[in-house]
């Protein structure tokens, strides 16, 4: 029985095409905006994901119990080449990565510029999301990298010899001269603008901090893993004058933006929602203004009204599954068609006028892979099926009243 | 109470109430109506023809008297009582657009024969009926295919493909050209004899009334005219 009511409202969809086309364009266009806005939002949280848990913070960060609220060079971490061969001993940790930051001068010529030296592992950090993953040569020692905004301020070259002059961790006046190896530009905005990046040796010589360092990077060798790789290292005797972060801790406003990204998805259903409920209750109060008569012949011959009731949200439904399952093909159609090469959305805001964005020191790429969830289309898909119903209910209450007589008279 | 009486009217009346003005479409009409009846309506437009016709189809319910149909007093049943009544005992022909347009003519009496929740044997039985009245060459063709006298023809066949006791049609012929109502007449007036199915039928076109052996004649919500010819073949050949 209710195959032939399904199998008769099928054919009422073909009744008025124009009109029936115009409902399915409508929910297939917020489909395919819905799936469109949510592959480029997921694209853009994997960038923010990246660029957090990449180059710059990693998955979860030790650090001198004061340094995050100081920044001072002496609040740093003794013996590190011990700690670094404990939190390797941990199962989920790839790469570790032990940094120092120090602010100096930096003087190609007469005149001395503010700089930050930043020193790192060096092997740790040429691998993939390391700060250094994208060199040609590795960083040799008597050497610093230079990013791209400083050395445009300063207008150094690779090759040129540049003084940096500081002061070390024990009070003492830092002093050296570099071989500028190469202009590096990376995901972290800090070394940007004012980076001289060199290994941890040099800085640790530099700035007299012997087997020091002021953060350790640690990178997971799966995502997911930050919570539990800070609580085992936390736990453990060594850590007990080191604090152990996870990156959710230590950018909590990054998190957030990712939160917020997710509103923007939730934004992009409810305009699905509205356009399916404007769809299919214009579609459905037209064709159902139409055969008032049909309808009132129907009663008239003894058909239950709830069975009229059910081939008008079984119209809805059609219209509605129709519909979705149209956008979702265009909008896995759009990802799959961007998801290779990917869209480069700082091009949308005008010719140069954009880069990157940059925000707390983090760069993050606006280069976009879109990248679609299987959850993605099944909220649309439920949203329209719950909206069909919904806007079904009109037409289905002003159905299921009609006397016969009266309607056949129509 | 003889069971072969299948209407049975004492001093129906129906008054349509609009605001303020009241129209009495019936005004105290005693009638009965037996199986095997074939019988016309007739009367001036506005004279109660359509209303009596609902009230004895159970679409309405009188504002006073009583009328029995098929054994039911129809003014005691709920809607849904007499939505069952008008499907399981009671066919209907109207006066046009009585068929389901996206469903095919077979599909069209299958689809009534469902309701009445026949089973499998619902495609055999809609075959059958369009075979016997001559319509299987329509079976698999859409209203819109199909002539005003086609579809009526096919609206007959719906009618008493389950076999009901009592077959109510308000003008059939009204759209028809005066040779589709010769041959809906005909047809309907073969399943009389043949099966025995009750006919009661309105129209105000005398040609038609030649094919009734009843006539009954209203005149302002009132039977003016009751009368039953001895040989219903004398007039229409
Ligand atoms: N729904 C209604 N509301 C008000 N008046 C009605 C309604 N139906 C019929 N009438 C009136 O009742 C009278 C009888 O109508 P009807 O039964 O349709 O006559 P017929 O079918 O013989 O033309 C007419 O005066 C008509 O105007
Ligand atoms: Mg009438």
């Amino acid at each position: 029985m209710p195959m032939r009511t399904a199998q008769i409202a099928w054919r009422n969809l073909g009744r008025n095409k124009k009109r029936t086309a115009l409902a399915l364009l409508a929910i297939a266009v917020a489909q395919f905006a819905l799936l469109a806005t949510d592959g480029l939002m997921r694209g853009y949280s994997d960038n923010i994901r990246l660029a957090i848990t990449g180059p710059m913070v990693g998955h979860v960060q030790a650090h001198h119990p004061n340094w995050r609220r100081e920044w001072a060079l002496d609040l740093a971490i003794d013996e590190v080449d011990r700690i670094v061969s404990t939190i390797h001993e941990d199962p989920d940790v790839g790469d570790v990565s032990a940094r120092i930051y120090a602010p100096v001068l930096v003087a190609p010529e007469e005149d001395a510029f503010v700089a930050t030296v930043v020193g790192l592992s060096v092997d740790s950090e040429s691998n993939p999301y390391g700060v250094l993953s994208g060199l040609k040569h590795p960083l040799e020692r008597g050497k610093v990298l230079m990013g791209y905004r400083l050395a445009k301020k300063i207008g150094a070259k690779p090759g040129q010899e540049v003084a940096v002059i500081g002061q070390a961790a024990d009070g003492s006046l830092a002093n050296d001269l570099y071989i500028v190896q190469d202009i590096i530009k990376c995901p972290a905005d800090i070394i940007n603008q004012s980076g001289i990046v060199m290994s941890l040796q040099d800085a640790q010589r530099l700035l007299v901090m012997p087997n020091q360092a002021n953060e350790i990077v640690i990178r997971a060798k799966t995502s997911g893993k930050s919570r539990d790789i800070t609580r085992r290292l936390s736990q453990r005797p060594r850590f007990a004058a080191i604090e152990v972060l996870p990156w959710q801790e230590i950018v909590p406003e990054l998190v957030l933006i990712l939160k917020m990204s997710d509103y923007v998805g939730y934004f992009a259903l409810v305009i699905v929602f509205v356009a399916a409920i404007a769809g299919i209750a214009n579609t459905l109060m037209m064709s159902t203004f139409e055969r008032v008569h049909e309808f009132g012949m129907l009663l008239a011959l003894g058909t239950q009204p709830r069975r009229i009731v059910r081939m008008i949200v079984c119209e809805a439904i059609f219209i509605g599954i129709l519909g979705v399952v149209i956008g979702t093909a265009l909008g896995y159609g759009f990802v799959a068609g961007t998801a290779e090469r990917g869209i480069d959305m700082a091009s949308w805001g005008g010719e140069g006028q954009v880069e990157d964005m940059a925000y707390q020191g983090l760069n993050l790429p606006l280069h976009i892979y879109p990248r679609l969830e299987p959850v993605d289309s099944l909220l649309g898909l439920i949203a329209v099926i719950i909206t069909s119903m919904a806007a079904s209910v009109w037409p289905a209450w002003i159905a299921g009243r009609l006397e016969p007589v009266e309607a056949m008279r129509a | 109470m003889s069971s072969s009486i299948l209407v049975e009217a004492k001093g129906v009346t129906k008054v349509y109430t609009t605001g303020k003005v009241e129209a009495h479409a019936l005004r105290g009409v005693d009638i009965e109506f037996r199986v095997g009846d074939f019988a016309a309506i007739v009367g001036p437009s506005g004279s109660g023809k359509t209303t009596f016709l609902n009230l004895v189809g159970a679409l309405d319910v009188a504002t006073d008297g009583e009328l029995r149909v098929l054994g039911n007093d129809i003014s005691r049943m709920t809607k849904r009582q007499r939505a069952d009544l008008r499907l399981n005992s009671i066919g209907f022909v109207f006066q046009a657009y009585n068929l389901v347009p996206v469903l095919t003519a077979q599909e069209n009496v299958e689809f009534v024969l469902e309701l009445q929740g026949a089973g499998e044997q619902r495609s055999n039985r809609a075959k059958e009926v369009l075979a016997q009245l001559g319509l299987d060459a329509y079976s698999s063709r859409r209203p819109n295919e199909l002539s005003g006298g086609q579809q009526q023809r096919v609206a007959v066949a719906r009618a008493v493909a389950a076999n009901p006791k009592l077959v109510l049609a308000d003008e059939p012929t009204a759209n028809l050209d005066g040779e589709n109502s010769d041959i809906l007449l005909k047809m309907m007036r073969d399943l009389n004899e043949a099966q025995g199915i009750t006919f009661i039928f309105s129209t105000h076109d005398p040609r038609v009334v030649t094919y009734a052996r009843r006539v009954v004649t209203l005149v302002d919500g009132r039977i003016d005219n009751d009368v039953t010819k001895n040989s219903a073949t004398s007039s229409a050949e």
